[in-house]
């Protein structure tokens, strides 16, 4: 570093190797560390809940690889209230990325959805002829009951319908 | 399985080697441990910025393109290394003899081996279930690891896909659609293996940073404190820019201030890479750029000197070129996201002049947010108010300058979000801070008390 630059030294006596002062305020530091270590600690069991939360995607991935087929894949909503419009972007937007690059719909692909409100807004049940006019393979229909979140399945193969 | 971990190790590799090419051309005359970090981090931006460059004429990432930019910037460094010979300098200085340094240093690396375990765990062995990871960067990612930005695939311009924000910047996502293109296949866990080597490279840029500037103890501690931060272990690793953003600005930040030491053009040269990286990396790294050209503009010793206004006016102009392939790639996809540049207008910031309180009554509720930051920012505060003589050093009016400019930056975005207000601040503002965080441990280094005598200048 240049002279002009130079950071003081803090200790009186340079030659010290730390100063009563000096050492607690490494002391404080030491705390922030301890501090922080041990938030990361309770937090990693009691607030992120990691495992359930890689087990409940880990559920949700296997719905959606279930329902792929050939073609998109459709996702229909039943039962959700308005609160619960987050959870239904969010389980589509899971979709999206475990399917890649197989192509998930919840709507018209014409119709912009950023927002969970809007995302809700644009979705609908399909008649077969719209289905098939889109290439979508098959439709999966998340319900929401009060013990759970339930999905049916149905493939189309060209204009015909198999439930199943 | 096995093969992909092996070819995930080889892609890092590739990285790194990339970085110790770029350092070696552009960063002669380093400490070894500063070199490491500047590699760590610098290494995968330029890559995946090359990465990007090839995609945009038409060819994906592959293997045969990353083993071949790797072994050319191998190349190039060891003939760096042979036309300087070594390259490397001992100006960190001695080793503290007391117990208490040697004591402080030891726990100081247990608590970086705690952070360094956390995000492997995160980087390498968890599935991606962040939000904001799956919505936006690694679906990105899948995008760009399965087809070239040439022709423009679907993705950009599905309007359904909005939420994953289509015109964000892909730096990050071309960086793990390397490690897939790498193993072959869209493996879910090892994608986000670069962000290891970036919250590494992060952490010894500042304490290679702070060894040079101050001491040994000072260096070890400003690097503990900042990666063990309870949001960077939340967050790093797990498939977000947000670490990547931070490791480059530290990259950037550093730089500057050695810029600004010693006038060596080497370092404005490594401050412009890690500028434009950062700029390709999220909508704010180019809101950092900005202040980045302004902390070169105006804090330089000699702000008013013909030669420093050439060259912060050529810094800008190499930004802009170097960001403008992005700006055209996108300009004419769907604006159906928040789309904050288009509602920057004055007019508009005007008219949402009510919701400034609002804005500033939320930062100092999320720096004393102590589940999320511990007492990281009470023991920056705390220190400059101990120390509050040297903010007259020009390094720590420096970076306290950028640490203000940038939470200034984040005023006008939340300004105009569609969302609202309360429930953006409360989800966002702890990860926008994450950016801030290098900067403020810098602070912390750069001022702690020296463990001992400063070197004596021989020169």
């Amino acid at each position: 570093m240049g002279s002009k630059n130079e950071l003081p030294a803090v200790s009186a006596n340079p030659s010290c190797d730390v100063h009563r002062f000096d050492a607690a305020i490494y002391l404080f530091l030491f705390l922030c560390i301890c501090v922080a270590i041990c938030l990361d600690v309770v937090g990693r069991y009691f607030r992120y809940q990691v495992q359930e939360r890689e087990n409940l995607y880990a559920q949700v991935d296997a719905m959606f690889r279930k329902g792929a087929w050939h073609g998109a894949l459709y996702v229909h909503y039943v039962n959700f209230p308005q609160n619960k419009n987050w959870m239904a972007r969010d389980l589509f937007t899971r979709g999206v990325y475990t399917l890649y690059p197989h192509s998930v719909l919840a709507g018209d692909p014409s119709v912009p959805t950023f927002s969970p409100d809007q995302f809700m807004a644009a979705n609908f049940e399909p008649d077969p002829p719209w289905l098939f006019q889109h290439d979508i393979g098959s439709e999966l229909t998340f319900t929401l009951q009060p013990d759970g979140l339930v999905d049916t399945y149905r493939r189309f193969v060209f204009s015909s319908t198999e439930d199943h | 399985m096995t093969t992909a971990w092996l070819w995930c190790s080889i892609y890092l590799a590739c990285l790194l080697v990339t970085g110790w090419g770029v350092c070696s051309l552009i960063l002669p005359n380093r400490s070894r441990i500063d070199f490491a970090g500047l590699a760590a981090c610098l290494g995968p931006g330029i890559l995946s910025l090359i990465l990007i460059a090839f995609s945009m004429v038409g060819w994906g990432p592959s293997r045969s393109i990353l083993l071949s930019v790797a072994f050319v910037w191998g190349m190039l460094g060891i003939v760096a290394h042979r036309n300087r010979g070594a390259g490397f300098t001992a100006n960190a200085p001695a080793l503290p003899g007391s117990t208490f340094s040697k004591i402080w240093i030891i726990l100081c690396l247990a608590a970086v081996g705690y952070g360094i375990f956390i995000v492997g765990r995160n980087a390498l062995f968890q599935p991606v279930i962040e939000g904001d990871a799956f919505q936006i960067w690694q679906l990105k990612t899948k995008v760009l690891a399965t087809v070239p930005l040439k022709p423009r695939p679907a993705y950009f311009s599905d309007v359904t896909l909005s939420y994953s924000h289509l015109k964000y910047p892909i730096l990050v996502p071309m960086l793990s659609a390397g490690v897939h293109a790498m193993t072959g296949d869209l493996n879910d866990e090892l994608g986000k293996a670069p962000d290891l080597l970036l919250y590494l490279g992060m952490g010894a840029t500042v304490f290679g940073a702070v060894l040079e500037f101050n001491c040994w103890s000072a260096a070890f501690a400003a690097a503990a404190l900042l990666l063990t931060i309870p949001n960077f272990l939340a967050y790093a690793g797990v498939g977000m820019a947000d670490t990547a953003l931070a490791a480059f600005y530290a990259c950037a930040i550093v730089s500057i201030l050695r810029w600004q030491a010693e006038r060596r053009l080497a370092d404005l040269v490594a401050a412009l890479f890690s500028t434009i990286c950062m700029a390709w990396t999220k909508n704010e790294g180019m809101a950092l750029a900005i202040i980045n050209v302004l902390a070169i503009f105006l804090l330089t010793p000699q702000p008013l000197k013909m030669r420093q206004i050439r060259l912060a006016v050529l810094f800008a102009l190499v930004l802009g070129a170097a960001i403008l392939p992005w700006i055209v790639y996108t300009r004419d996809l769907p604006a159906t996201d928040e789309d904050y540049a288009g509602r920057l207008r004055v007019a508009q910031l005007i008219a949402a002049g009510n919701r400034i309180p609002t804005v500033a009554q939320s930062m100092p509720g999320e720096i004393v947010d102590w589940r999320r930051w511990g007492i990281f920012w009470i023991a920056v505060l705390a220190l400059q108010l101990i120390n509050w003589r040297r903010l007259r050093n020009r390094s720590i009016a420096t970076l306290w300058f950028l640490l203000i400019l940038q939470i200034l930056a984040y005023f006008p975005p939340y300004m105009v979000t569609t969302w609202d207000l309360g429930e953006l601040l409360r989800y966002s503002q702890s990860r926008l801070l994450l950016h801030a965080a290098p900067a403020a441990a810098l602070i912390v280094g750069l001022q702690l008390p020296r463990d001992t005598p400063k070197p004596v200048q021989t020169d």
